[in-house]
């Protein structure tokens, strides 16, 4: 590997919490905790650190933070738009490229949400003027949005609803053995089929947490991480991208390409993303994908092309999925859906995590993670982390 | 294929829970529909259309746009139907909404008529306006007889 190539060198994050739960400090002080102990991590201190990064319109402003931790230079300052979910691994593909190019040294990427504080994420507002042609007859919050999409995935496929719940259960047993995760208690296929309905097909347990709580990690060269006390972890290839007709996917248009609509918006991102990395889907020993609704992280498995078109069913019900035996462990700290919503952010750090050998649910011998961001939306992201 | 046609009005009271925002430009769709024409925009340089209406083309990128009938016919795509509602819609829920593939080409979502019977992907619909008292919405109700109650 070559001596610019981007590494996470340090992760951290804040307990996590119900949302709208954390009232007596600040959503600003969240986010600092969560860089702190990134940084704690790394062994790096603030003079060093130079760019911040962030998506999703996070409100912990780079100038917040430079202020807050006493930062010299900071030259790299930039966020990935809307998107929601689907910008997480955005901040790692700007990050790089500053390494890479040499135009920032140590870059801090994070996410806070804080959401009694500011509003509920995902609640509606008349932002954009397509809302008029969505919004008036009732379609205003994401699982409605993403329910239109699992709805056409299940008669195109002839799935049934376990399969959801598939994504649900392998999620929540690997919760049970992360004591950071929210949500710890075992559920059963039962359990799920009697989740109440929330926009047909998805059910309660097919919609992901929310949560308040941040996490941050630390990127640097892999020169500058070789004078650190840390095991760096290879950012292989980070990408973000909107596909041919997507424009905003799921949350409002609707009007996505036919071929595609039961896609995820990282189809050829995916394919792009493999090849700059230089890896197969076989070489990915466990992923972490962006679970904000069963049914997408279905899609996804997919459309990132770890199973074929139409079988995702049955990929997941045969156990694929699922740690420790399965071909493809995903989410192994309980995702979005168990550990903890902070917008898809932990399941970059759970990627780290696998990749040093210290997740509470570690796959043997770990070398390549395939992280993803949410489907769906604009614009999507991805990433290839990998042993140094 | 019949684009001709006046849509069916169905009348309800009361307001909609959520009007859409009208602008100079978007103001003749919703004026039209309140009259049981459905109409879209078309490029008079390429002739391409698409929905919902729109002032530059997205094909060509011309600002020459005219206005056509859009087909009242066509078939459920997907749907959902809404059990935790928003907040403005908690007395209509549960509801449904939908894709509809229209017969001319175009893809739109829309609300869905209540019914008895469960939803199908795939059911014929036709394109209804739906008066309320302070403006008009468009919704898709099944072509086999769909039992019409409250919107």
């Amino acid at each position: 590997m070559s001596p610019e190539t981007p590494c996470i060198v340090g992760i951290g994050h804040t307990r996590f919490y119900k949302w709208g739960t954390v009232t007596d400090r600040s959503e600003f002080s969240l986010a600092c905790e969560a860089v702190l102990n990134a940084m704690r991590d790394a062994g790096v201190n603030s003079s060093q650190i130079d760019g911040f990064v962030s998506y999703s319109e996070d409100r912990n402003e780079p100038a917040m933070l430079h202020k807050a931790l006493g930062c010299h230079q900071v030259r790299r300052a930039a966020m990935v738009w809307g998107g929601g979910g689907g910008g997480s691994c955005g901040p790692l593909a700007i990050a790089s490229d500053a390494i890479r190019d040499g135009r920032a040294n140590v870059v801090v990427a994070y996410r806070a949400l804080c959401q009694g504080q500011q509003f509920r994420f995902g609640q509606f507002h008349a932002w954009t003027p397509e809302t008029s042609h969505a919004a008036p007859f009732g379609l205003l919050s994401p699982p409605q949005m993403a329910a239109l999409l699992a709805q056409r995935y299940l008669y195109e496929t002839g799935a049934e609803p376990e399969a959801f719940g598939e994504i649900t259960l392998a999620c929540r047993d690997n919760a049970t053995r992360n004591p950071n995760a929210v949500m710890k208690e075992p559920l059963t296929m039962e359990d799920y089929l009697a989740s109440r309905m929330i926009a047909s097909p998805l059910r309660l347990l097919d919609c992901c947490l929310e949560s308040d709580g941040a996490a941050a990690i630390v990127i640097t060269s892999l020169e500058r991480a070789r004078d650190l006390d840390v095991q760096p972890i290879a950012i292989l290839a980070a990408d973000q991208s909107i596909e041919q007709g997507w424009g905003t996917g799921l949350l409002a248009g609707h009007n996505m390409p036919i071929e595609s609509y039961t896609g995820s918006n990282g189809r050829f991102m995916t394919d792009e993303l493999f090849a700059r990395a230089d890896v197969s889907r076989a070489d990915i020993d466990v992923a972490q994908i962006y679970d904000a609704f069963t049914a997408t992280t279905l899609i996804a498995l997919e459309d990132y092309g770890f199973c074929k078109p139409g079988e995702g069913a049955d990929f997941v019900r045969s156990g694929a999925i699922r740690f420790p035996d399965g071909e493809l462990p995903i989410n192994t700290s309980g995702g979005n859906l168990s550990e903890a919503y902070i917008h898809g952010f932990g399941l970059v750090l759970e990627g780290v995590r696998q990749l040093r050998g210290t997740s509470t649910s570690q796959v043997d011998d770990a070398e390549v993670c395939f992280v993803s961001g949410g489907q769906a939306v604009s614009p999507a992201s991805a990433a290839i982390l990998g042993r140094v | 294929m019949k684009t001709d046609e006046t849509m069916e009005i169905v009348s309800v009271s009361g307001q909609r829970p959520f009007a859409p925002r009208v602008s100079d430009f978007t103001q003749r769709f919703w004026l039209s529909l309140a009259e049981g024409r459905f109409e879209t925009t078309v490029c008079k340089e390429c002739g391409q259309a698409g929905f919902p209406p729109r002032p530059i083309c997205r094909y060509c990128w011309s600002q020459s746009m005219h206005w056509r009938p859009v087909a009242t016919t066509g078939h459920l795509y997907t749907f959902t139907r809404i059990h935790v509602a928003p907040r403005a819609f908690v007395a209509l829920s549960p509801y449904a909404i939908g894709l509809v593939d229209l017969e001319d080409g175009l893809r739109l979502m829309c609300g869905i008529l209540n019914d008895d019977n469960p939803l199908e992907i795939g059911s014929p619909v036709r394109m209804v306006a739906v008066c309320h008292e302070d403006g008009p919405l468009f919704a898709a109700r099944s072509v086999k007889g769909m039992k019409q109650k409250d919107f």
